[in-house]
């Protein structure tokens, strides 16, 4: 079986005209998995139920109850909630904890028969841009072992790009889906705030947070997409219907922030990201240079409102209602080992962070301005997709997903600072809201390794088909 | 922000954390902070409900109402149907709730006497 250009189409194919069965396909990726797994450290664990998932799923197939999910092998990102399952974010202080519900996003795709093979590797609740903050190590780059695998959705990224899955789900609060996506060679889709449920997955930023898939091809994207978004009444942020402001017409004119684009990206990459527009001008497309003059404060506003949330939504770990728990003198000791003792260098110091900007006396010089300072951001994209003079509209905007390929593991580990400064591309995309997707446009080389980097597609809130569109016929292109 | 600060911040947000680290972790959220200071520039102070924004792309100044970015809540419609169907599917969870505390007493979660 050719697992590396297996996708989720192909399979759904191959299974539904009894060409393979459901166990067939799913050994075949896990025994991939549980040979990569000791090197690249991807999954933290294996379900033990997948030989009942694995009859479930070819009795939908055999009754012809099947869909194109059904009996595809999947891997899960450890902050997303499974009933009865262990789901520890990456942290000491989940070790052992069991999911008590099942995420929405999962139930959906639970539904469709897929085989949940194991939950993935990641950054500690999140909280980082390479699974270099995972209690458990780092993930290991699909490329190149010596080099991070991106973060924070590290596993779930190489899960796919090793074949030892056709698909996974990851988190994106600034980046984690689509910045491990373009290190690995995979397309990673971070959909509409909104539009695809949070209830199950394990709060970080709330007002950024969003679940999104890891694919082969923006097909597969597509498809999971259609499968997990939706209307959910156990989520109060959850989107209303389809509330698109703009028709999802097929995108013509793509907008490139060509001043955001001179600073601090790599020449390689910059290189890579010149050819791609060259393969849209060449195939009729009109490339318009936009002006997002509130992008450069992105970062600056990121690492202000992210703190302040994970400050109040980390404050559930205290001991007492469920994870672990490091015992003191009185119960206020519990509280300060326990969160001392358990929750890692990253957490804690985003805690502080946080709890500073929130603070009294501070909280309208950081928090209310970066709140004020979002806003500008958003006007910015609105301004572009939506502007009156037809010279200066887009559909879409490209850039690169990251300003460099996949960086040495510990490279950054001791500077908090440069390690954020990784998620420059990607993180305005979580404060606008709008959805994004990352796609390989190329390699670059490296020490004799050859390293993938990724062009990014965003389009107004609601308009994924537009990413779908354009990313389809930039696979195309691209060849 | 300096060790003392981290450790105020650290004792508000209830972490144990130890001298070294307070001492390592005041150099990294400074320089964190330092960055981050750029938004103080980028918009004018609050006045009457409102904030100059001063830096749109066309050199205006805008300005912004802070009822557009204040985070509010956002409620659940109180619909007796839909709470209930909540409720219960919360309710079959109890004792799977109560297996992932650390302590428990019966049906309660237990914690250290605080009178």
């Amino acid at each position: 079986m050719d697992l590396k250009n297996l996708t989720i189409k192909k399979a759904s194919q191959l299974l539904r005209d009894k060409k393979i069965s459901v166990r067939e396909l799913v050994n075949a990726h896990l025994n991939l998995a549980k040979e990569k797994n000791p090197e690249l450290n991807i999954y933290l664990g294996f379900y033990d139920d997948i030989e009942l998932q694995i009859d479930r799923a070819q009795k939908m197939i055999d009754l012809g109850e099947a869909t194109e999910l059904t009996g595809i092998p999947f891997a899960i990102k450890d902050n997303i909630l499974i009933q009865g399952k262990i789901a520890s974010a990456g942290s000491k202080i989940l070790e052992n904890y069991h999911a008590t519900y099942t995420a929405t996003a999962a139930q959906k795709l639970i539904d469709q028969g897929v085989v949940f093979v194991g939950r993935t590797n990641m950054d500690e609740f999140a909280m980082g841009g390479s699974t270099e903050n995972s209690a458990y190590g780092p993930t290991k780059n699909a490329y190149d072992s010596s080099r991070v695998a991106g973060g924070s959705s590290g596993g779930s990224a190489v899960a796919v790009a090793t074949d030892s899955v056709v698909a996974s789900l990851g988190s994106d609060t600034g980046g984690s889906i689509r910045l491990p996506a373009s290190f690995n060679g995979l397309v990673g889709l971070k959909p509409t705030y909104g539009v695809v449920s949070r209830y199950g997955l394990m709060a970080m930023g709330s007002s950024l947070d969003v679940i999104g898939p890891f694919t082969k091809n923006v097909e597969d994207a597509e498809i999971i997409f259609n499968a997990i978004a939706g209307r959910d009444e156990k989520d109060a942020t959850s989107a209303n219907g389809n509330s698109a402001k703009v028709s999802d017409k097929n995108p013509k004119k793509i907008g490139v922030p060509m001043s955001y684009l001179k600073e601090g990206l790599d020449p390689d990459v910059l290189e890579n990201f010149n050819k791609s527009l060259e393969k849209f001008r060449n195939a009729g497309y009109e490339i318009i240079d936009v002006d997002l003059p509130n992008l450069r404060y992105s970062l600056a506003v990121y690492y202000t409102l992210m703190p302040a949330e994970v400050s109040s939504n980390m404050a559930r770990y205290d001991g007492v209602k469920f994870g672990g728990k490091i015992s003191g003198e009185k119960l206020i000791d519990d509280y300060f080992k326990t969160r001392g003792g358990l929750l890692g260098k990253e957490v804690r110091r985003r805690i502080i962070l946080g709890t500073y900007v929130l603070s009294a006396g501070y909280s309208d010089e950081y928090y209310a301005k970066a709140g004020a300072v979002r806003e500008m951001i958003k006007g910015d994209f609105i301004r572009a997709f939506e502007n009156q003079d037809s010279s200066k509209q887009v559909d879409v905007i490209i850039m690169p997903t990251s300003p460099t390929p996949a960086f040495k593991i510990g490279e950054k580990a001791n500077d908090p600072l440069t390690m954020y400064l990784a998620d420059i591309f990607t993180v305005f995309v979580n404060l606008v809201g709008v959805p994004a997707i990352s796609i390989p446009d190329g390699f670059v080389k490296r020490e004799e390794k050859d390293l993938p980097t990724s062009i990014q597609i965003i389009a107004p809130h609601f308009c994924e088909n537009r990413l779908f569109e354009l990313g389809k016929k930039f696979e195309e292109l691209r060849g | 922000m300096n060790k003392d600060e981290v450790k105020k911040f650290a004792d508000l947000a209830r972490i144990e954390i130890s001298d070294d680290e307070l001492l390592k972790m005041s150099g990294e959220i400074d320089a964190v902070l330092h960055y981050v200071d750029q938004i103080k520039t980028a918009v004018g102070d609050f006045k009457d409900g409102e904030i100059a924004s001063g830096k749109f792309h066309d050199g205006k100044t805008d300005f912004i109402k802070v009822d557009n970015f204040v985070p509010i809540n956002v409620f659940r419609e109180g619909d007796s149907v839909s709470e209930n169907k909540l409720a219960q599917s919360t309710a079959n969870d109890r004792a799977q709730l109560l297996a992932e505390a650390p302590e428990i007493s019966g049906d309660y979660v237990k914690v250290k006497k605080i009178l």
